[in-house]
């Protein structure tokens, strides 16, 4: 009789996962809102306009951390972007290969106080109000992020 | 970033002839407001109606421009679109600003 080993790594429950879109391109805020365009037109169609809007806003913050922080003045600085879309949601994962979060961990994002005026801070809470689910890891040299939008 | 100004009797209506303000724009959308707002009085309204998006690059390039206004000038904001109005809610900037539906309507844009 033959044995079945089954891959230690295998997705279990998300077979149904279609990947809607990959891609790798520089981390730089100027191509940004290429990489943005590339995912609202993966996701046209398919996706409600209610629910791509959050995808632009949270995506644009995630990008923007990685090329100002992550890989600011790398001379090599590259993003991978990949969305799948499961039978909950959309998953979008990120990868670079940057410098790490500090802490290793997202960083806490207080409501803002509208009084303060502040010229910026509002990335990370933005991320965490707009998806269903956000999840860093370091592995070796990359930075994993991992969003999850809920239907 | 292009933006053009037309002034009304009761405002200075500053519109923004393009779809994002964002971390590649900010900083020159920032500096253009700064010569815009260098000299008059009174209402600038910000005519938003052709930005389809806004990060938070953006957002403080907005609250910057308010916060550089000399004394005499207020700015107010017009015809948020779906995602920038979501923005200014959930980060609360929309407490801030005077908001209006469109920036020609009666009694802002100087038809009243």
């Amino acid at each position: 009789m033959r044995r079945r080993i089954s891959p230690v790594s295998a997705d279990r429950g998300d077979t149904a996962a279609v990947v809607a879109l990959a891609l790798c391109l520089p981390a730089l805020d100027v191509v940004t809102p290429e990489i943005l365009n590339r995912v609202d037109n993966a996701l046209q169609g398919s996706v409600d306009p209610a629910m791509r809007g959050r995808v632009q806003i949270t995506l644009a913050e995630a990008l923007n951390n990685v090329a100002e922080h992550a890989c600011r003045n790398l001379r090599l600085g590259a993003v991978a972007v990949a969305v799948k879309r499961c039978a909950w949601g959309l998953e979008i994962r990120m990868t670079d290969w940057g410098r790490p979060l500090p802490d290793l961990s997202i960083p806490i994002a207080h409501a803002p106080d509208p009084g303060q005026l502040a010229e910026g801070g509002y990335g990370w809470f933005l991320i965490g109000q707009l998806a269903s689910g956000v999840c860093y890891r370091r592995y070796a040299d990359q930075n994993r992020l991992t969003l999850r939008f809920e239907d | 970033m292009e933006l053009t100004v037309e002034t009304t009797p009761a405002a200075t209506i500053v519109r923004v002839n393009a779809s994002r303000i964002d971390a590649p724009t900010a900083l020159q959308f920032k500096e253009n407001m700064r010569s815009l707002t260098s000299r008059g009085s009174g209402v600038f309204i910000l005519d938003l109606e052709q930005v389809d998006f806004i990060d938070s690059s953006g957002l403080g390039a907005v609250v910057a421009s308010m916060k550089q206004l000399l004394p005499g000038q207020t700015l107010e904001l017009a015809a948020l679109q779906p995602i920038v109005e979501k923005v200014f809610r959930l980060t609360r900037m929309e407490t801030i600003f005077t908001i209006h539906e469109t920036a020609d309507q009666p009694g802002v844009g100087g038809q009243g």
